[in-house]
């Protein structure tokens, strides 16, 4: 068999028995609907009066066939309540993803179907909660995001931005000014020509993880060039590779966790065990290592992970 | 949008979204949930330019914003599996009995992004060079070129995977 039929075979055999499902026309309405009200909350500029009127617009993050319902339905698990955060003042999409990682269903309640006309959008500041912050909910329970009405933007009668539905969504930081700053600790050095590149991931890495890659100039969409991960897990801190500094580790690793010689199949990773339960990791890509050389990588990355720091 | 064009979608629908899903599994290599996001994430897309390109070939339209989400998604992916693999794994990933097929699954799973997506359409789904090079929106020497280097990627794969 040559190399084409049997990747063709590999390939049958990995997806040849997996169907659409049969809702998905269905779900991609619904999907629709979903990102016209997140482009609107993220489209107003001013916050005036409120309006007595709201239509409640369930965001779930659940699989769209379960319907626009599910997360008010969720049987309720015998947990102790959950307090609600204070999100007052946050911009929506933020408060809606602390919400939902507190264990609570957000709802954002936006105008509804044909605002436009009327003038009014959704704000984008929180500006009350139901039940407010403090009180106890049970898990799952619908805790609804009031944003105000504000007046459409009238000066720009260009193309709104297209709206990206085709994205992943993968829960963010959202906006980080520098991106130095986040998840409680401070990225207090980076080399030259490195910066954030405005994305971020929130909980890959066990609960209360975050991570945050840095970019050179130049780079592809999607890559990184140094990248820090913040977690309370402790598989994050390599205690193996030489240690450089009290509490921190660095080596190279290959792509399966085992431990590598520094070079292009290797990434360079330094770990460190943070004052209180927090663990960070810095990694620099196999190319950035590569593009400083080993003298410099190793100099940097202890340059890196030494100047993080807690933040109060 | 009339009846007539929201009938059409629904036909096209249960039509072509199994297909897109297999070809958004391969080219992203996440799991199958993963990938009906991304394709109904198309869909969308398809469905909001719908009466203008329902005459005009939406599969090929379609595909396209598939193949590239899916390439999109893959990258992103590479940043977090790049630091999912610097932790320990719970489960060793490549074990030395897995089969020929895993083998070069595995490997497939391993280029990069564009390129596993001309393997993808030039052998999944029998495009042609030249459509592979305009769904990728490259030259066709491009798409020559990254077949040739992929193949033999996978194959290299395949003489490792057999047991000796």
């Amino acid at each position: 068999m040559n190399v084409e039929e049997a990747l063709k075979e590999a390939m049958r055999a990995q997806v040849g028995e997996v169907y659409a499902p049969p809702s998905m026309g269905g779900a991609v309405r619904r999907r629709r609907r979903r990102s016209l009200v997140r482009f609107r909350t993220a489209g107003a500029v001013l916050v005036t009066a409120a309006v007595a009127i709201t239509v409640p617009v369930v965001l779930t993050n659940t699989t769209p066939s379960a319907g626009p319902a599910s997360g008010a339905s969720a049987p309720a698990i015998a947990v102790p309540g959950i307090v609600v955060p204070d999100v007052v003042g946050m911009n929506a999409k933020q408060a809606y993803l602390l919400l939902e990682q507190a264990g609570l269903t957000p709802m954002l309640m936006t105008p509804g179907e044909g605002s436009e006309q009327a003038g009014v959008v959704a704000g984008e500041k929180v500006i009350q909660t139901s039940p407010a912050a403090g009180e106890v909910a049970d898990p799952k329970a619908l805790v609804q995001i009031k944003v105000p009405w504000v007046p459409a933007p009238t000066v720009s009668p260009t193309a709104p931005p297209e709206d990206e539905g085709g994205k992943p969504e993968i829960e963010t930081l959202g906006d980080l000014g520098d991106g130095l700053t986040w998840m409680g600790i401070h990225v207090g050095y980076l080399p030259e020509g490195v910066k954030w590149g405005g994305d971020s991931y929130v909980g890959g890495f066990g609960p209360k993880s975050a991570t945050v890659p840095y970019v050179t100039a130049g780079l592809e969409e999607g890559m990184y060039s140094i990248q820090v991960i913040v977690g309370v897990d402790q598989n994050l801190l390599r205690r193996d590779g030489e240690q450089i500094a009290p509490g921190t580790w660095v080596s190279s690793y290959g792509e399966g966790g085992e431990k590598l010689d520094f070079g292009a199949g290797s990434t360079l990773t330094a770990s460190r065990d943070l004052p209180g339960d927090q663990v960070v990791q810095v990694l620099f890509s196999p190319d950035y290592s590569a593009s400083l050389g080993e003298k410099t990588a190793l100099a940097e990355i202890a340059k890196v992970i030494e100047h993080i720091r807690v933040e109060k | 949008m009339t009846d007539e064009d929201e009938a059409a979608f629904d036909e096209f629908v249960a039509a072509r979204s199994t297909a897109l899903l297999r070809t958004a599994i391969l080219v992203c290599g996440a799991s199958a949930h993963d990938a009906e996001d991304l394709v109904q994430g198309a869909l969308e897309k398809v469905y909001r330019h719908w009466s203008r390109i329902r005459a005009d070939n939406p599969e090929a339209y379609a595909r396209k914003v598939v193949v590239n989400s899916a390439i999109t998604r893959s990258r992103r992916r590479r940043v977090i599996q790049e630091i999912t693999f610097a932790a320990p794994p719970d489960t060793p990933v490549d074990g030395p009995d897995l089969g020929l097929r895993e083998a070069m699954l595995a490997e497939l799973r391993k280029l990069p992004a564009r390129m596993r997506a001309v393997l993808v359409l030039r052998y999944w789904e029998d495009q042609s060079e030249a459509e592979t090079a305009s769904l990728l929106g490259c030259s066709v020497g491009t798409v020559k070129s990254q077949a040739a280097r992929g193949l033999a990627r996978i194959r290299e794969a395949m003489v490792e995977g057999v047991p000796a």
